[in-house]
């Protein structure tokens, strides 16, 4: 199993756990595709923005 | 976008754990392998997969849940079981794959009862006292080994679960051997996890059973609702039946009204006497299955076929493939095939040989297995009828080492874990002793009279009756005791019940 297939599977099980799957996303940008990866963060960051915040860590 | 409720710090770690867990990722690496073998589709390994991953996800939602009691007792179980709305066996049931991780140390404590002295040996679920141990799930090492350990002590029962389940097709189980192709095997380690010769929570098992039987009759025959005395007046069935011919009978009133679409039953292999699975179908098939057989039989290795798919199923067997099937059912791990069980329909079995040591007790009487006609254990002896008409015995005290060394361990001689349980011992000779477990076996033979298929009695009116039956299931549980402690002695590996 490649990394593409083990993330849609991530993604699967985030899904069936209620959890979001917007929240991973694999993008493939070669060194010199700048402007992709500049794109791959905005997307990956408008999406996150969109969700509501992760609970904070307070161990007890 | 999906709404992301309940979601929490703790949420989000249990996840995190489940998804790390071994287990979910040797089916996740596998995952190309087990398609290619096609045993199960895309879509039912994602059940399997999602369904273990919500398993392990509740088992270490309940593990970090105890860790943070500083008290835990029965009362704690249930009341996470309350909060998760989820069965109190169930609960139970993970507790003990953590205590096979070494994740918690479990004291049960016994609830005495009055006037009878092996309290010890009542099982009976009054209290523990549960202590989280100081590893780190993400420490754990992988328990489940293959099920070849268990093949190798000479624990394995044959039931044949493994061999049905295995998602790579690389294990087999012949005349009571199992053989595993290890270049195939995943590690997966489902078939340590329905064997019920690897670990069997038998406390949960009864307790499953027990929540509606009115006796529970622990320390001999197990739980149950109502005992009978039966024989069927199926004319065809009684003139080819053991005894009483009430299992036939269940699996021809099933057919019959469409209850179920297939049985798993044993016939008569081209060699005789070695009997071998089969997926009756119809009523002619019940006929080839009628009558005992005393060589060990994986009855349970058909579960996989394809043809199964969306079919309703009874299955009948020896006290282990019913402890197997229902330590599955409470595990639940979406094995189509294992859901579709509908009936279990269980027989005594003090216990069974392997064909060679047939051959060598045929040997022993002086009798050609191949004229041989029935066989019968009756009274302390084992009886070969012949085609002629005569008849040969041999007491079974001379004939037991050549048992399986597996049916020595075993502790079940009536099918505690079945539906329904059937068998000769306490019943007059051409009468079954009928033991009923759950509200189905009770519906099932309750329409078996209403329909007029069997002749019914109460135990108490026959000879020998329930006392007999008590006295030989008791003396099974001491041997089997005995022998367990025995081989502990040894170092051996033995069943963790």
């Amino acid at each position: 199993m490649n990394t593409y297939e083990h993330v849609l599977i991530l993604k699967k099980f985030l899904k069936h756990a209620g959890i979001s799957e917007n929240r991973i996303q694999q993008y493939f940008c070669s060194a010199a595709e700048v402007e992709k990866f500049i794109k791959s963060v905005e997307d990956i960051t408008k999406r996150i923005q969109a969700l509501p915040p992760i609970p904070k860590f307070n161990p007890r | 976008m999906s709404s992301e409720e309940n979601f929490s710090w703790e949420f989000l770690k249990n996840v995190a754990e489940a998804l790390d867990s071994y287990r979910i990722r040797a089916l996740i690496d596998a995952k190309q392998d087990i398609l290619d073998v096609g045993i199960y589709d895309e879509s039912q390994y994602e059940t399997i997969l999602f369904k273990m991953f919500d398993d392990e996800r509740l088992k270490y939602s309940l593990f970090n849940f105890l860790k943070n009691n500083s008290h835990n007792n029965f009362d704690v179980i249930t009341q996470f079981s309350k909060k998760n709305s989820i069965d109190v066996y169930k609960i139970l049931s993970l507790l003990e794959l953590l205590k096979n991780e070494k994740l918690v140390i479990i004291e049960e404590l016994y609830d005495k009862i009055e006037g009878d002295e092996n309290t010890a040996d009542k099982l009976i679920f009054k209290d523990m006292i549960i202590k989280p141990t100081e590893n780190q799930i993400s420490e754990l090492k992988p328990i489940y080994e293959p099920v070849k350990v268990i093949f190798n002590s000479n624990n394995c029962s044959g039931c044949g679960l493994c061999a049905a389940i295995c998602p790579v097709n690389c294990l087999q189980i012949y005349n009571g051997l199992g053989k595993i192709d290890e270049d195939k095997c995943i590690r997966c380690g489902l078939c340590y996890y329905v064997c019920p010769r690897t670990y069997l929570p038998v406390k949960v098992l009864n307790m499953v059973q027990e929540n509606i039987a009115e006796i529970k009759d622990y320390t001999k025959v197990g739980p149950y609702l109502e005992a009978y005395s039966a024989r069927t007046k199926i004319k065809h069935i009684s003139e080819v039946c053991q005894d009483g011919g009430i299992s036939s009978t269940c699996i021809h009133y099933l057919l019959d009204k469409n209850k179920i679409d297939f049985a798993i039953g044993a016939k008569m292999s081209n060699t005789l006497w070695r009997p071998e699975p089969l997926l009756i179908k119809n009523k002619e098939d019940i006929i080839s299955t009628a009558g005992t057989k005393y060589v060990n039989n994986p009855n349970l290795q058909l579960l996989n076929q394809n043809e199964l798919k969306d079919k309703k199923i009874a299955v009948v067997g020896v006290p282990c493939q019913m402890q197997a099937l229902l330590k599955s059912k409470i595990y639940d791990i979406g094995f189509p095939s294992i859901n579709n069980v509908e009936y279990r329909i269980g027989i005594f079995c003090m216990e069974s040989f392997s064909y060679e040591s047939l051959l060598k007790i045929c040997e022993k009487m002086i009798v050609d297995i191949k004229n041989a006609n029935k066989m019968d254990i009756n009274k302390g002896k084992f009886f070969i009828y012949t085609k002629n008409g005569d008849e040969f015995n041999v007491p079974i005290k001379e004939i037991s080492h050549l048992a399986r060394e597996d049916c020595e361990i075993c502790y079940d001689l009536t099918s505690e874990s079945a539906d329904i349980s059937i068998g000769s011992i306490g019943s007059p000779s051409g009468w079954n002793t009928v033991l009923i477990r759950t509200e189905k076996g009770k519906i099932l033979y309750n329409e078996l009279i209403k329909n007029n298929l069997i002749e019914s009695k109460s135990i108490g009116d026959v000879k020998p009756g329930l006392p007999m039956l008590q006295k030989i299931a008791g003396s099974k549980k001491t041997k089997s005791k005995k022998h367990i402690n025995s081989k502990l002695e040894e170092n051996k590996r033995v069943p963790n019940y």
